[in-house]
C-alpha cells in the first residue's frame, strides 16, 4: 500500500524543489518530493548554478559533487548593445548541465531522508475550506489523492500550483522568452560565462556558456521579453544566428556546429514576484516568478527561496499551524533578504529595454569593477 | 430542438418587479470555466443566444514542449478562432462527449452525440471528420483526437446497452412535408422536421432507404446492419415512408402540394454513374462506380479481372480500388489528373487503400481504352502537366509530352462523380443551372418553386455524408421557417478568444500515449468483405479521452441574458454552471 499521507510534499524536483526537500528532510521532517519527469532528464537553461546557491549546497553536503561535476568559471564577462565589454571574477558559481546538476541535487534530497516519486503527475490541489491539504496525482498509472499539511509548489515556471492558487503572473512585460542549443566548435575555446546585451533583442541578450568537461560544448541561448518577442519577426534560433553572424561578440561562434536541437521555456521574471503564500502551500523558484534572468540567477534564486520556504515550513510544523497568516512569515523572510537585490536587478531590466540608457549604465560601471562583483555574488 | 416557448415561460418567472415597476432579472448564471466542457448544450438552448464558445490560447513559445513547430504569438492567437466544433457542419461539439468519456459517462456522451445526429454508428465509421483537422491536440502536439472513432465507441455502447432506441416524434403540427430521397440527406431533413411536429412522408424512388449508403458505401467501411439498425431508430414510429415512389414522376410536385403536403424538401440526390466520353468506354469490363459498387453490394454478378484500373482520385474511387482487390483483382491501379498532393481523396482513405496494395498513378489522363475485340485490355495514358479550371468551373487537365504509358486492364471502372437525375429535375419545372441541378437561392436551398427546398449531393458539393446531412438540417431549417412564415438565416457562429489567464500550456497536461486505433491486416481484409476498422475498446477510448485539452468552454453576456437559468438546468456537467447574483441589469435591447 502506497503511503498517502505525508507532512510536507513538494511539488516539482528541481534544484528549488530539492533543496526545500532536502532541508526538511534533514530536519526530521516526512517529505515527499515527487516530479513528472524520471531523473536524469533535460532542462533548457544556461546551465549556470549561480553563486548565490554555493552555501545552500555546501550546508546540504553536495557542493563538492556539483563541483566534480561542473565547472567553475573565472569571470562573467558582459558587453553592452554598444558593445562596451565589463566583466567581473567568480569563484563559487558553476556551470553544469542542468541534466546533470539537478540530478544530483535530487539524489541528495533522497539522501537526506526525502521520498522521491518519479514520474508523478500532479493535476490538482485538495483544497477544503480554502485551505490546501494535499494534491491530486497520477502515480504509477493510479489517479490518488494524497494528504499533507503544506504544499510547496517547486513545479516550476508553468506552475499548477501556481495556477491552482491564484498566484500564477502571465505579464508579457515581465515574462522572457528563453531558448538554448549546446555547439561545438567555439574559436578560442570558451572559459567565461559571457552575456551579451544584444542591440538586436533589448530588452533582451545572448548568452554563452563553457562546459570543458564535456567535450568543451558551449550552451548558446537567448532570452528576450515576452512583449518584444510577440512582435518580433525572429525567432528565438534566428536571433541567436544573426548574432553569431554580426556581433563582434559572436565571432568566435561562426565556425561552431550545433550539436542538440533547440529547447526552450518560458521565464517569468522576478518583475511579477509577488504573493508566494497561500492558507497549506507556498511557492519557491520559477514557480513564485524568482527568477532574474538578467543576470542568470534562477538556479539560485530557486535555491534560496527554498531555504526560505523550508524555514518558514519547520516553523508552522513547529506550531501546527498553516493558515495563510502563518505562513506569511515565508513573505517576511524572502523580502528581506532578496527583495532589495530583486528590485535593483529589476532597475537593470528596465534600463536594459532602452539601448542608450544602458550603454550609459555600462559606461559608469566601467570605472566600478566591484559592483559589478556584487551584482554576481563574487 | 430547444422548445424556446417554453423556456421563455419560465424566464419570466425568473424575473421579478423593482422598486420602481419595472422587470428586473433575478439571477445570473457564473460559469466554472475550469470545469466546463463545451458541449453545446447551454449554447444550443439559450433562448437569447447570450451563450458563446470561447477558445484558449495554447501556449506553444518555447520548443521543448511538444514536438512540433514553435509559434509566434499571434498564430498562437489565430488559432482561437478555430475549434473542433466549428468545423463539424452538423452542430456536434466534440470536447462535450469527449471529456464526458474521459469521465467514463457513456450515457451523458450517447446524449450529446443522438441530440444533433440522427446517424451517429454511420457518421462515427464513415464521417470525413473535419472536427480531427481542427483539433488542437493534433496541430499543435501529436496526434488528433479519435473523435470519429469515439463516436463510434458510444454508438456501439447505445446499441448493447439498449440506449439507442427509436425514436418518437410530437405530432403537434398539422402540417405535412413530403422528403424526396431516403438518404442520408433525406434523412437528416425528415427527422429534423419531424422532431418539430410536422408530420412526414419520405419518398423513396428504391425499394429500401440508405440512397448512397446503400448503393455505394463499401460494407468494408460501413456493414450494412448499422445504417439499416440506425435508419429504422432514426424513422422512428413517426416518420413515413412509401418506397418505389419517385418524387417527379410518380407523384409530380403538383399531386404533393394537390395532396396536402405544404412543403417539399428535394434529396434525390446524384443516382447516375458517370463514364468519360473517351473511346472504348463501352466495351466490356467498363463499368461506371456507382454500377460496378451497386452490383457488388447488392450481390449481382460482376465480373473483375486480374488488373483493374480504376480512373478518379476521390474517396469513391480508393472505395472502387479496394472492393475491387476483394472480388479477386490481383491488381488494382487509381489513375487521376492531380497529382498526389492535390488528389481530391482524404489522405487516410489513399493510405488505407495503399496498405491494401492499390497503386496510384498520379497525374495521368486516360486517352483510350484499347480492346480485343470489345474486351478492355489496357488503357492508355497521357502524362499531366497541370490541372486546369474552365469558366464553367469543369476542370480539365493540360497535358505533357513524354510521359504517356499504356496500362495493362481487363476491368476499368470510372470513379468520375455522379450525376443527378436530369430528367426528373426537368419534370419537375425547376429552373435548373448549367450542370443540371436544381437552382437554389440562400443557404436553405430554396429552388425557384415556392416551398421546394433542396439539399445533399443534389446540389452537387463534395459528396462527404456529414455534409449531406448538414444541407439537409439546413433545408428542414428553412422549410420550418417558410411554413411557419418567419425569417431564417443559419446560425453564423463565431468563437471568442478566451482571455490570457485561460491560457493553457501543454507541459502541464498529462503525459499520454496517443491511442492507435486498431483494423484488420491487409491479409485479413483483403479476404472479405468484413469491417477493416476495429473496435479500440471502452477503457481505451476513455484513457485516451483524456488527452483532449479542452481548448473550448462557454461564458455568457450578460446584456443578453435573461437569468431564466436554462443553462443551469440542462448543463450535463453537474453543477458547473450555478445562478448568482445578477449581472448586466439591463435586458436585451437595453443599452447594457
Amino acid at each position: 500500500m502506497m503511503r498517502r499521507h505525508w507532512e510536507v510534499i513538494v511539488v516539482g524536483a528541481g534544484p528549488g524543489g530539492s533543496t526545500a526537500a532536502a532541508r526538511l528532510a534533514e530536519a526530521g521532517v516526512e517529505v515527499l518530493l515527487v516530479d513528472k519527469e524520471r531523473f536524469p532528464r533535460e532542462k533548457p537553461c544556461s546551465d549556470i548554478y549561480g553563486p548565490f546557491g554555493a552555501r545552500t549546497y555546501e550546508e546540504l553536503g553536495v557542493y563538492e559533487r556539483l563541483l566534480e561535476a561542473g565547472y567553475v568559471y573565472p569571470r562573467v564577462i558582459l558587453s553592452s548593445p554598444d558593445y562596451t565589454v565589463l566583466s567581473g571574477p567568480n569563484q563559487k558559481g558553476l556551470t553544469c548541465p542542468r541534466r546533470i546538476g539537478d540530478n544530483i541535487l535530487k539524489e541528495n534530497a533522497a539522501r537526506l531522508g526525502a521520498e522521491v516519486w518519479e514520474e508523478c503527475w500532479v493535476h490538482d490541489l485538495v483544497v477544503e475550506d480554502g485551505q490546501v491539504g494535499g494534491v491530486r496525482a497520477k502515480y504509477q498509472g493510479e489517479f490518488m489523492e494524497l494528504r499533507c499539511k503544506l504544499v510547496i509548489g517547486a513545479d516550476g515556471s508553468h506552475s499548477w500550483v501556481a495556477k491552482r492558487l491564484g498566484l500564477f503572473g502571465d505579464d508579457y512585460e515581465q515574462v522572457y522568452l528563453a531558448g538554448r542549443a549546446y555547439f561545438k566548435g567555439c574559436n578560442p575555446p570558451l572559459r567565461d560565462v559571457e552575456v551579451h546585451y544584444d542591440p538586436g533583442f533589448t530588452p533582451g541578450f545572448v548568452c554563452l556558456s563553457p562546459h570543458p568537461h564535456y567535450g568543451d560544448v558551449v550552451n548558446m541561448g537567448v532570452g528576450i521579453q515576452m512583449k518584444k518577442y510577440v512582435d518580433s519577426p525572429l525567432n528565438a534560433e534566428e536571433m541567436t544566428a544573426r548574432f553569431v553572424a554580426e556581433s563582434p561578440h559572436g565571432e568566435k561562434m561562426r565556425g561552431a556546429v550545433q550539436v542538440s536541437r533547440w529547447m526552450g521555456w518560458r521565464v517569468p521574471s522576478a518583475g511579477q514576484v509577488g504573493k508566494n503564500h497561500a492558507a497549506g502551500a507556498l511557492l519557491v523558484g520559477d514557480a513564485g516568478s524568482f527568477v532574474e534572468p538578467f543576470i542568470l540567477e534562477g538556479v539560485a534564486s530557486a535555491v534560496r527561496s527554498a531555504n526560505y520556504a523550508a524555514r518558514t515550513a519547520l516553523e508552522a510544523l513547529e506550531d501546527g499551524d498553516f493558515s495563510e497568516e502563518s505562513l506569511a512569515r515565508y513573505a517576511a523572510k524572502w523580502e528581506a533578504k532578496m527583495l532589495p537585490q530583486l528590485k535593483a536587478l529589476q532597475g537593470l531590466a528596465v534600463t536594459a529595454a532602452d539601448p542608450q540608457a544602458l550603454n550609459a549604465a555600462f559606461a559608469a560601471l566601467k570605472d566600478d569593477p566591484e559592483a559589478v562583483a556584487r551584482v554576481f555574488g563574487a | 430542438m430547444k422548445d424556446a416557448s417554453g423556456a421563455v415561460l419560465r424566464a419570466s418567472l425568473r424575473w421579478e418587479r423593482g422598486g420602481g415597476g419595472e422587470l428586473r432579472k433575478a439571477a445570473s448564471p457564473r460559469i466554472d470555466t475550469d470545469r466546463c466542457i463545451s458541449c453545446g448544450t447551454c449554447l444550443g438552448a439559450c433562448p437569447t443566444g447570450a451563450v458563446q464558445e470561447m477558445q484558449r490560447q495554447i501556449c506553444r513559445l518555447c520548443p521543448d514542449c511538444a514536438e512540433g513547430e514553435i509559434m509566434f504569438p499571434r498564430d498562437m492567437e489565430a488559432l482561437t478562432r478555430r475549434s473542433c466544433s466549428l468545423a463539424c457542419p452538423l452542430g456536434h461539439f466534440p470536447e462535450g462527449y469527449l471529456n464526458l468519456l474521459a469521465r467514463g459517462d457513456w450515457e451523458g456522451a450517447w446524449k450529446l452525440i443522438s441530440a444533433v445526429n440522427p446517424l451517429p454508428g454511420v457518421l462515427g465509421r464513415i464521417c470525413s471528420r473535419p472536427c480531427e483537422e481542427e483539433c488542437k491536440r493534433g496541430i499543435l502536439i501529436d496526434r488528433p483526437m479519435p473523435i470519429r472513432a469515439a463516436k463510434r465507441e458510444v454508438a456501439e455502447w447505445a446499441r448493447r446497452s439498449g440506449m439507442a432506441r427509436p425514436r418518437r416524434y410530437p405530432r403537434h403540427i398539422d402540417m405535412r412535408v413530403a422528403v424526396a430521397g431516403g438518404g442520408p440527406a433525406g434523412l437528416t431533413a425528415a427527422c429534423d422536421l419531424a422532431s418539430l411536429g410536422y408530420r412526414v412522408t419520405v419518398f423513396e424512388k428504391g425499394p429500401a432507404p440508405g440512397g448512397m449508403l446503400r448503393l455505394a458505401v463499401p460494407s468494408f467501411r460501413l456493414p450494412d446492419e448499422v445504417w439499416e439498425r440506425e435508419y429504422s431508430l432514426a424513422l422512428g414510429e413517426g416518420i413515413e415512408v412509401v418506397y418505389g415512389a419517385a418524387v417527379g414522376s410518380s407523384p409530380t410536385l403538383d399531386e404533393l402540394f394537390t395532396g396536402g403536403y405544404r412543403a417539399v424538401i428535394l434529396a434525390m440526390g446524384a443516382p447516375a454513374g458517370k463514364k468519360l466520353p473517351i473511346p472504348g468506354s463501352d466495351f466490356q469490363g467498363v463499368y461506371d462506380a456507382l454500377t460496378f459498387m451497386g452490383a457488388v453490394k447488392q450481390g449481382r454478378p460482376v465480373r473483375v479481372g486480374e488488373r483493374v484500373v480504376v480512373i478518379g482520385g476521390g474517396s469513391v474511387a480508393t472505395d472502387v480500388a479496394r472492393t475491387a482487390m476483394r472480388k479477386g483483382a490481383a491488381e488494382a491501379t487509381l489513375v487521376c489528373i492531380e497529382d498526389e498532393c492535390s488528389m481530391p481523396a482524404l489522405s487516410w482513405e489513399l493510405e488505407e487503400a495503399r496498405r491494401e496494395g492499390v497503386k496510384v498513378a498520379a497525374a495521368h489522363a486516360p486517352l483510350r481504352i484499347l480492346s480485343s475485340w470489345m474486351q478492355a485490355e489496357a488503357v492508355e495514358l497521357a502524362g499531366v502537366a497541370c490541372v486546369r479550371c474552365d469558366d464553367l468551373g469543369r476542370i480539365y487537365p493540360e497535358l505533357e509530352e513524354g510521359r504517356g504509358m499504356t496500362l495493362p486492364a481487363d476491368t476499368v471502372i470510372f470513379a468520375v462523380g455522379q450525376g443527378v437525375d436530369a430528367a426528373a429535375l426537368r419534370r419537375m419545372g425547376l429552373e435548373l443551372d448549367g450542370a443540371g441541378r436544381p437552382k437554389t437561392t440562400g443557404p436553405g436551398g430554396a429552388t425557384s418553386r415556392n416551398g421546394v427546398f433542396a439539399a445533399g449531393d443534389l446540389l452537387g458539393g463534395q459528396g462527404s455524408v456529414v455534409e449531406a446531412m448538414a444541407s439537409g438540417r439546413r433545408a428542414a431549417a428553412a422549410a420550418d421557417a417558410f411554413l411557419q412564415g418567419k425569417e431564417w438565416a443559419p446560425e453564423e457562429r463565431q468563437v471568442g478568444s478566451a482571455p490570457l489567464e485561460e491560457k493553457i500550456f501543454p507541459v502541464r497536461l498529462e503525459k499520454l500515449e496517443p491511442l492507435r486505433l486498431p483494423s484488420l491486416s491487409p491479409d485479413e481484409a483483403l479476404s472479405s468483405f468484413r469491417e477493416v476498422d476495429l473496435s479500440p475498446g471502452m477503457e481505451e477510448v476513455e484513457a485516451d479521452a483524456r488527452r483532449c485539452m479542452r481548448c473550448g468552454y462557454v461564458e455568457v453576456d450578460h446584456r443578453l441574458c435573461i437569468g431564466c437559468g436554462t443553462c443551469r438546468d440542462l448543463c450535463p456537467a453537474g453543477d458547473v454552471i450555478v445562478m448568482g447574483p445578477p449581472q448586466g441589469l439591463e435586458p436585451a435591447g437595453g443599452e447594457g
